[in-house]
């Protein structure tokens, strides 16, 4: 009778346990999966079901997001990118699945060891020729190293973020003339494609074989830009002494600065080491993670002089405008602004970002620079590593919360064997009371009064800790049209 | 004549009481004797004030039969007869009722041992349970009481709701006087009216099986220890209104669950006895040593539910306690991982 109770209290609580975050977990990956197209196929067999699924799941999100079919594909036939693009259209019923319409197309083909991209309509309008090397290089470094799926995923990320970073001069006319080349020629050549060859090495080595790049533009369909989007949305900057003019210059990315210490807030060592923590962290994550000081006193508002540095500097994990969380440090008006980018964007919302920023106004109040900038990368890093939407500071995340709710749990199940251990009262109320008899002979009840009290909201918003002011704003978009999340406070 | 023995009519050995067959038995000849059929030797025999003995002498052997104030029944620790002491069974002694035996003193220490391997915590050698130093079939004088109540009360309570307007959050407490009347009427709450055995004890051993009730004869007796009670029924009145007080305050609770709390200013319980029947229950008691201490375990002569605090071996405590954080600990971050680590 005993040990079967116990086992059945031990599995109930297990069950609780496991029920609220599984409905979450199950709860998410089930919204999720509504009204996806077939983007990717993987008719090699180097990715696994599951990460055609994931990276499918991305496609889908980012695609929708911007217009754009991101289209897959693994081949290892000696066909054109026309054919294997005609035979997976056929294989699948839906009109939604691998359409060319507005697509952007990567074909790795594992036989020539070659990386194909072709984009169509809307997708060309938005990557030009130099885009699409850029692309190549990034999907060429993954590929060449062997890891597919980042392959893929490096790939519709960076789709995603050159579409939205800013529109190409998308001259009216051009759409319809692309669409009505495809469809008059058959053999693949109308499109901007861009083609990276590898010198087929033999050897054993796993460093990158993808050295060459050719781009050829062919047919005369000319996608060349004639102005940038940058520019022709600079009348929104004008008002602003541009004091982050001088990064604009594509030479200081080389260097892979990540701390900018313009205040001078930092000692020679403490500078070194933190740049390099940044390094490391920024490479894990695939993430720059930038601080910028600055106590110039033409500084203006922090939140659009964190916009404007990531405009100009284009910060960007091995790319320019790319995946990006700046902390960006006004000594002259005390404020500090956080603002993620891209992959940033998605792991940082303002929530998380409060947090960030709760965690370090207190090192800079107290002028701990060091200290708060190191706060800073680790939970950055950290935060990272959460799925986004999940508070990472969540108490029943932390392993001492969880550890001592196991002891808990443990203790009251074995103290409960103790005292059970000799037998138990098994008889209630109800083994004695005669039914027949029991009842209410009479009863009344009164109202007598009502007090009704009433308290404003906490709104959790304005709630940061003492030593860092009130948040506001949150994000928003640069003038360049980069889109980021953010969070503003003094300290 | 206050010691009476069963004889079998057949072949003159003691007969005992059989809980398969639920007859008078003879083990020598296997005579079966119906005993709700038999005349009581009891009610044969009219005691006379010498009855009244000081000592009591086995009519098999002779020998003095050793009792204790209480005992009713017992054996002959010479020959091993079973006895029954008559004038302690008479008047406002006899015992209304009887709950005989359903277990058997093999099967009673079977199911003891079984308890045993069951144990969680308790030693190894303990769980093989094989030094059961001695057991009792022990008939337990209990008052079984008909307790009619009338409970009034009154109290106050409130109603809380809470809502939310523009900017504000909203409580409003509304508070009520409330008054019930309640009847509530409780058959047979048993209390046992032996010294020497725990309350705590008995009250794990309910509940005893009120259908296998039988009117008391002596017979039943035959071949276990019983004893008379040490307390009437007026002294073991409290304890029984205690018992069900707690019963009485559920019920109350039950009648004001439309309220978000409830206070309860004036209770009046009016508890009055309609009927107080003394009755005898059975009871395993078993001695058992376990590292030099002996310890006493009750069982339910009818159910077979154990009770008793066995020893409780320190180490398997700690093991359960180990294991289970641990798989505690393990699922938690299992669930966390899968929660948190969802990459995209």
């Amino acid at each position: 009778m005993r040990r079967p109770r116990v086992i059945a209290v031990v599995l109930l609580f297990a069950a609780l346990l496991l029920a609220i975050p599984m409905e979450m977990i199950t709860g998410s990956v089930s919204a999720a999966a509504t009204n996806t197209k077939q983007l990717i196929d993987d008719s090699v067999g180097v990715l696994s079901k599951k990460e055609v699924k994931e990276l499918n799941e991305l496609a889908n999100r980012y695609g929708s997001e911007i217009g754009i079919n991101i289209i897959g594909i693994v081949t290892d036939k000696d066909q054109g990118t026309w054919e294997v693009l005609q035979d997976l259209y056929a294989k699948n019923n839906s009109n939604e699945d691998f359409s060319v319409s507005n697509a952007a197309v990567l074909i790795l083909n594992t036989n020539h060891e070659k990386i194909y991209i072709n984009v169509f309509q809307k997708a060309a309008d938005h990557l030009d020729d130099e885009r699409l090397s850029s692309i190549t290089d990034i999907v060429a470094d993954e590929y060449g190293e062997g890891r597919y799926k980042a392959a893929f995923q490096r790939y519709i990320e960076s789709v995603y973020q050159y579409v939205t970073a800013g529109s190409q001069a998308v001259d009216s006319g051009k759409n319809s003339t692309v669409s009505s080349m495809i469809s008059s020629t058959n053999d693949g050549t109308t499109f901007t494609s861009t083609t990276t060859t590898t010198s087929s090495s033999t050897s054993g080595t796993t460093s990158s074989t993808f050295t060459s790049t050719t781009t050829s533009t062919t047919n005369g369909t000319s996608f060349t830009s004639s102005s940038s989007g940058e520019s022709s949305n600079g009348a929104m900057n004008s008002s602003n002494p541009s004091m982050f003019k001088k990064w604009s210059d594509p030479s200081y990315k080389k260097g892979n600065q990540l701390i900018f210490d313009e205040a001078k807030l930092l000692t020679g060592r403490e500078y070194e080491e933190l740049q390099e923590l940044a390094k490391q962290y920024s490479e894990e994550r695939k993430t720059d993670m930038i601080i910028y000081t600055t106590n110039d006193p033409l500084a203006y508002d922090v939140k659009r002089m964190t916009q404007d540095f990531y405009d100009e500097y284009g910060p960007g994990y091995k790319m320019r405008h790319g995946n990006a969380i700046i902390l960006m440090v006004d000594m002259t008006h005390r404020e500090i602004y956080l603002a993620g980018f891209y992959k940033a964007k998605v792991y940082f919302d303002d929530d998380r970002l409060d947090q960030i920023r709760d965690k370090i106004a207190p090192y800079l109040a107290d002028k701990e620079y060091k200290d708060g900038f190191l706060t800073y990368l680790k939970t950055v890093h950290k935060y990272m590593g959460y799925r986004p939407g999940v508070n990472p500071d969540n108490l029943l995340l932390n392993i001492w919360v969880q550890l001592g709710a196991a002891l808990v749990i443990g203790g009251g199940i074995v103290t409960l064997l103790v005292y059970r251990s000799g037998g138990r009262v098994t008889v209630d109320a109800q083994t004695y009371e005669d039914p027949n008899s029991a009842g209410l002979v009479d009863y009344s009840d009164q109202y007598i009064r009502t007090c009704t009290t009433r308290t404003r909201r906490y709104s959790s918003s304005s709630s940061s800790s003492s030593s860092g002011g009130g948040g506001s704003g949150g994000g928003g978009t640069t003038s360049g049209g980069h889109s980021h999340s953010g969070s503003r406070g003094s300290f | 004549m206050p010691v009476i023995e069963y004889k079998c009519s057949n072949c003159g050995s003691g007969m005992e009481y059989d809980t398969y067959s639920e007859m008078l038995t003879c083990h020598s000849c296997g005579r079966q004797d119906n005993i709700q059929d038999m005349q009581d030797p009891m009610t044969k025999y009219v005691f006379t004030e010498e009855d009244a003995a000081e000592e009591y002498h086995c009519h098999s052997c002779g020998a003095v039969i050793i009792t204790e104030a209480e005992t009713s029944a017992t054996s002959c620790s010479f020959c091993g007869s079973a006895v029954v002491l008559g004038d302690r069974l008479k008047g406002n002694l006899a015992p209304v009722k009887i709950i005989p035996f359903a277990i058997s003193k093999e099967e009673a220490v079977m199911e003891f041992k079984r308890w045993c391997g069951k144990g969680l915590i308790t030693p190894k050698g303990f769980m093989s349970a094989n030094r059961i130093k001695g057991i009792t079939g022990m008939y337990v004088p209990f008052w079984l009481y008909d307790l009619q109540n009338e409970i009034e009360v009154h109290g106050r309570a409130t109603k809380v709701s809470k809502y939310r307007s523009g900017d504000y959050d909203y409580t409003e407490t509304a508070h009520y006087d409330f008054y019930r009347e309640i009847c509530l009427d409780y058959i047979k709450v048993p209390a046992d009216a032996s010294a020497k055995m725990t309350d705590e004890i008995m009250d794990k051993l309910e509940p005893f099986p009120y259908e296998k009730l039988e009117n008391f004869k002596t017979p039943y007796l035959a071949g276990y220890v019983a004893e008379t009670y040490s307390y009437d029924e007026e002294e073991l009145l409290p304890r029984v209104k205690e018992k069900i007080q707690e019963y009485i305050f559920e019920f109350i609770d039950s009648t004001v669950t439309e309220y978000t709390s409830a206070k309860y200013d004036k209770v009046h319980i009016h508890t009055e006895t309609q009927r107080a029947d003394y009755v005898l229950l059975p009871v395993w008691v078993l001695h058992y040593d376990y590292n030099k201490l002996e310890y006493t375990f009750a069982m339910n002569g009818q159910t077979g539910k154990v009770v008793g605090k066995p020893p409780i071996s320190k180490s398997k405590v700690f093991a359960w306690f180990a294991g289970l954080s641990a798989i505690f600990f393990l699922v938690f971050q299992l669930v966390s991982y899968l929660y948190i680590g969802g990459k995209f």
